[in-house]
């Protein structure tokens, strides 16, 4: 487990790494605020324009509109948001302001006039949301509300509610950026989660691989060898039969999620029988399971039901069949039914031998068996043949709307 | 008669040296070795051998590739698998692949395999033979009505196809239905040619949807 800790510390890392300066939303963020200060730059040149023949030092005036007009055609070209371009920003809005107060005659003001910078100067405010989030955007605002207020000669009766709107602007508009941020760093996380488990389960195929490959090669060694050696390869095949048991029953019902798809609720009460019945093999030596690649999947009560029929038969074959006995279970899905056949090569029955165990109280399990598989409204039938094993087979009926 | 050339491609070099010399000490000759899939494609198309021996999990190239990249050759293709990742095999089998043996098997029985897919019998384990049967099943079952047509198993194939998913030997299949053994490996070899064929017919359908043109391009 601690051998965990440092991977997750090393994705985090870059997890930061790839949100901070330009991750996709904050360029959205950044690129509003750049079209933004284009078309406010367009709304001051006319508001302005409506003032032309009062203004006293159209110089004055060129110069700001000629720096704003710079500033604003560098941000379109160059948009990489950064904490000095906020200082420089708010620093030409301020001096625009303050110039604003001596471009127009004093009689001209007191009747209200618009600012060189007006709506212009919240471009500013939206940058420094961008950067610094919505404490840096009320910061940016706050400063050029106190120019705004303090400089007597454009303070006039609207100039208040300018700025609260400035603030407002600063304050949503941060707080936007900051949840879209959070929102954003939790999706990568989410990724690099998904990104690890991909990774460690390609690792773990190639490690029990290699593992897997390795206890085979002891086992034949071990044979070759013979005398103690063969001892180990006995328990090296040993552990490999239980390794890639587990292997193979681990990933219950995503097999094939194609197959196994129907409402939420019917989709949790499917079982793989594949998987299932691999499960219970597992720990029996001389048992197979063979199945299709994609899931079996049944409800879960006819599902276990028939587990527990398999199971009773491999324990028949473990008590009937001989010592010798191998087994395989085919699980079989034709659409309507599951058929699951277990077949031993053991000593196998005289025919009618069965009807006699059976009137002999010998039969209590393939009984039990029958009736089992007849609850679920399926059959069961027995084949054997002396010396040649005995073969069940077990049909199960698929519920109707159990799938699709 | 003339002696088996067989090529063994794993990227376990104990492995891979312990089977080239039990394949060699059972009189094969073994033409050569790879440890990962872009050379064991390159070494069989220069070599040309009777069998190529394939670890399915070699590095580079996945099974089915290497089988599809070699599909023109003559080579037979003998899968070697250790942890027999079930779906990857089906997929080398699709694309050609004669048999399928997990590593665990005996060393007799790797031989045997070898010796049977060099004379071009399919070497079914009882688990490849559940995996084809629930293939042809599941073609069935998704075929829509104006795609291509699905091959079927008939009855006869299906039943044999169910007996070695049980666990029987082709001898004993060929006993117990009473025909001769080589009428068995007959039916295995034509499920198996059922399935290369249908996978040929899709790689080419998928070859035209894309533009592609022709098969070779996908390849």
């Amino acid at each position: 487990m601690n051998g965990s800790g440092p991977a997750v510390s090393a994705t985090r890392t870059t997890g930061a790494e790839s949100t901070s300066p330009i991750s996709p939303i904050l360029t959205a963020f950044s690129a509003g605020a750049t079209w933004y200060r284009v078309l406010a730059l367009f709304y001051v040149f006319w508001s302005v324009s409506r003032y032309s023949e009062h203004i006293i030092r159209p110089w004055l005036v060129a110069t700001v509109f000629g720096v704003m007009t710079a500033w604003t055609i560098f941000s379109v070209i160059s948009r990489r948001p950064s904490l000095w371009r906020v200082v420089v920003e708010v620093l030409i809005v301020c001096l625009g302001l303050i110039a604003s107060g001596w471009v127009y005659p004093e009689a001209v003001r007191a009747g209200g006039v618009p600012t060189l910078t007006g709506i212009w100067a919240a471009a500013s405010v939206l940058s420094a949301a961008v950067v610094g989030g919505p404490r840096l955007a009320v910061g940016a605002a706050a400063v050029i509300g106190a120019v705004d207020l303090l400089e007597p000669r454009i303070n006039n009766s609207s100039t208040i509610e300018a700025v609260l709107q400035l603030l407002m602007v600063g304050l949503l508009f941060g707080w936007a950026v900051q949840v879209m941020r959070r929102l954003h760093e939790q999706l990568l996380a989410a990724a690099a989660v998904r990104e690890r488990m991909a990774e460690r389960e390609r690792l773990n195929r190639v490690v029990h691989d290699g593992v897997l490959q390795t206890l085979a090669y002891i086992h034949r060694r071990g044979l070759q060898i013979g005398g103690e050696a063969a001892e180990l390869g006995e328990l090296a095949a040993e552990q490999e039969r239980g390794l890639r048991a587990l292997m193979v029953t681990s990933p219950a019902l995503d097999r094939r999620p194609a197959q196994a798809s129907g409402t939420a609720r019917q989709k949790s009460e499917q079982r793989d029988v594949g998987a299932d019945l691999m499960a219970l093999a597992a720990d029996r030596d001389r048992v197979e399971v063979v199945r299709p690649a994609g899931a079996v999947a049944l409800p879960a009560h006819e599902a276990t039901e028939l587990r527990a029929a398999v199971a009773a038969c491999l324990d028949n074959v473990e008590v009937h069949a001989g010592p010798q006995a191998r087994a395989w279970v085919l699980v079989e899905d034709l659409g309507d039914e599951v058929v699951v056949t277990v077949r031993d090569d053991g000593v196998g029955l005289e025919e009618g031998r069965l009807a006699e165990a059976a009137e002999a109280g010998r039969l209590g399990a393939a009984s039990s068996i029958r009736g089992r598989i007849e609850d679920l409204g399926g059959s069961a039938s027995w084949t054997t043949t002396p010396g040649r094993g005995c073969t069940v087979t077990l049909t199960v009926p698929r519920p109707a709307g159990s799938l699709s | 008669m003339t002696t088996t050339t067989v090529l063994v491609a794993d990227d376990h070099p104990l492995w891979l040296e312990a089977l080239s010399a039990d394949l060699a000490g059972r009189g094969f000759e073994v033409v050569g070795t790879a440890a990962d899939g872009p050379s064991a494609v390159r070494r069989t198309q220069a070599t040309r051998p009777d069998v190529l021996v394939l670890d399915l999990n070699l590095p580079g190239m996945r099974g089915d590739e290497v089988c599809q990249a070699i599909s023109d050759l003559d080579t037979h293709v003998l899968i070697l698998s250790a942890s027999g990742e079930e779906a990857d095999v089906l997929a080398a089998v699709k694309a050609g692949a004669m048999g399928y043996v997990v590593k665990s098997a005996s060393s007799d029985e790797i031989v045997e395999a070898v010796v049977a897919t060099a004379r071009g019998e399919a070497v079914f384990t009882p688990g490849l033979a559940g995996l084809v049967l629930g293939e042809f099943r599941q073609m069935r079952q998704q075929a829509a009505p104006e795609a291509t047509p699905v091959p079927e198993l008939t009855a006869r194939e299906t039943e044999i196809l169910r007996f070695v998913a049980t666990g029987l030997t082709s001898k004993e299949i060929a006993a117990q239905l009473v025909i001769s053994h080589r009428t068995v490996q007959n039916h295995v070899q034509n499920i198996l040619g059922k399935l290369h064929l249908h996978n040929r017919v899709e790689l080419t359908r998928f070859a035209f949807e894309r533009g592609l043109g022709s098969v070779d391009d996908a390849q």
